[in-house]
């Protein structure tokens, strides 16, 4: 993550720097690259049998680990015991966010290493600019330069499915209807269908309204802001707006980090959607808003520990993230990431 | 900031040996979610194919509340291998489409069907023995659009 300089013999780790990906051709262009090349790592020795995947025994590229461990973390109850698709360790709750940074942080390493550049930084993918221009299907971001566009299969750009190449973007790991990865049947090209199950994305209001939100006055404590009993889909709170959750509205169902997965729809509608390149563009935009939030309003996170863990175990500020930096990655060691990385624009 | 979240420590998670051996490491039990098969053990759903159920509990004013959700859906005759959850203010969702959120279980049903069509093509040899104009279910919510 962070870059080495070395002056007068001292060397020192520099925060990276995120920037808009449409302002940042060489962000563009290393991400594009160290995209295609974890597809075709298999350095590993990884198989799906080994990681539980039904089907024939094949590689899995470290691209497709980074689906795989989304899906299962999406299988991760919140509590142990409780149900994956009320809460888990990912989503629908407080830990949604901590657990996406985690991700970022570790898809971004990766191309660090696979590329050969320490100083590589995620691009973001800020959607609400195309929501407020009318939330085109031709924007700059789906073009031929950055990540090709709608389509099954998409069939522009560098993502575009070549089934004579073998060397071309695929996909090869599916979900089935009830979160399950799943082999596809054969490699397939990326599919994307453009505001079919939603028309818009956020716009910029959308976002400032979030980053306004204001708990009750009745509340007692600072960390309402982010997130409230009983910290699930129904909670009050900037990460359950955020998220793209509330406000419940039957005419509009879906808002922010939510209503982008539907615009785009195809393979970023199930858990699989990180096979999708836009969902690390997407999800960085994400850990933006979230890192204008705490600039704003402090490294604020809820619950902490004082909750039950019977209720709470899997999302409180010191429980373990489900991620490979082991138990000492909690919500509360990953609010502060400034040393690591910080981002061109805050909103 | 805490020593776990520096560039040395997601360097070296990363690394796909070390990444590798710990998606081996979190993969579910079988059965764990069920998948096409079934879904017995999926926490609070009930065990049932095409079967399940939602406890909702709430305490209101000295009193406890607990509601049971229960959806028994089949497509073109047959059980449908997913299962829908009512959150707290009674919007459904299903695991299937995590970033969706649903007013009426048609509407999810829907949603699975254009997302997933494989998966009802497979049941092409019962097509027409079953009611496609779905109707069943439909006690999350009334109305609204699907995501």
């Amino acid at each position: 993550m962070a870059a080495r300089a070395v002056a007068a013999g001292v060397v020192a780790e520099m925060a990276l720097v995120r920037r808009n990906i449409l302002t940042d051709a060489g962000a563009r262009e290393d991400y594009v690259a160290g995209v295609l090349a974890l597809k075709q790592d298999h350095s590993a020795g990884v198989t799906t049998d080994r990681l539980g995947v039904p089907g024939p025994s094949v590689p899995v590229s470290t691209y497709d680990q980074f689906v795989i461990w989304h899906c299962w973390t999406m299988m991760t109850p919140v509590p142990p015991g409780g149900d994956p698709t009320r809460r888990n360790a990912a989503h629908r709750g407080p830990i949604f966010l901590p657990w996406h940074r985690v991700m970022l942080g570790l898809l971004e390493a990766r191309i660090q290493q696979v590329l050969g550049k320490p100083g590589f930084a995620l691009p973001y993918w800020d959607w609400s600019a195309d929501g407020d221009l009318g939330s085109p299907t031709d924007a700059a971001v789906f073009g031929p330069d950055y990540l090709g566009g709608d389509g099954d299969p998409v069939s522009t750009g560098r993502f575009a499915f070549d089934a004579a190449d073998a060397a071309s973007f695929a996909v090869r790991i599916e979900s089935d209807l009830s979160g399950m990865p799943v082999q596809t049947p054969r490699p397939r090209g990326l599919r994307r269908s453009f505001a079919v199950d939603w028309p818009t994305l956020p716009t910029g209001a959308d976002v400032k309204s979030a980053l306004a939100y204001q708990p009750p006055a009745s509340s007692t404590k600072a960390a309402d802001r982010y997130d409230t009993p009983a910290f699930d889909s129904s909670s009050k709170g900037f990460r359950n707006l955020l998220e793209g959750w509330l406000p419940r509205e039957p005419a509009r169902p879906v808002h922010l980090h939510n209503q982008v997965h539907v615009w785009i729809g195809g393979d970023m509608s199930p858990g699989t959607s990180p096979n999708d390149p836009v969902f690390f563009l997407h999800h960085c935009n994400v850990d933006r808003i979230w890192e204008g939030w705490m600039n704003r309003f402090g490294r604020l996170y809820a619950p902490d520990m004082s909750f039950p863990a019977a209720t709470f175990r899997g999302e409180r500020s010191g429980d373990p993230i489900v991620s490979p930096l082991g138990p000492g990655a909690t919500p509360a060691s990953v609010l502060d990431a400034s040393a690591l990385y910080t981002y061109d624009v805050l909103p | 900031m805490d020593p776990t979240f520096t560039a040395a420590q997601l360097a070296a998670a990363a690394e796909p040996d070390a990444f590798g051996r710990y998606l081996a490491g979190i993969r579910p039990a079988p059965g764990h979610m069920g998948g096409m098969g079934g879904m017995g053990g999926m926490g609070g759903m009930g065990g049932q194919a095409g079967r399940s159920s939602s406890v909702r509990t709430a305490q209101y004013q000295g009193h406890r509340i607990r509601i049971v959700t229960t959806y028994d859906i089949t497509v073109d005759g047959r059980a449908l291998p997913a299962a829908l959850d009512v959150d707290r203010d009674g919007v459904l969702f299903c695991h299937g489409l995590p970033a969706y959120q649903f007013y009426s279980a048609v509407d999810t049903v829907e949603a699975l069907i254009r997302h997933f069509p494989g998966a009802f093509d497979q049941a092409g040899g019962d097509k027409g023995s079953g009611g496609q104009d779905g109707g069943s279910g439909g006690q999350g919510g009334g109305g609204g659009g699907g995501g």
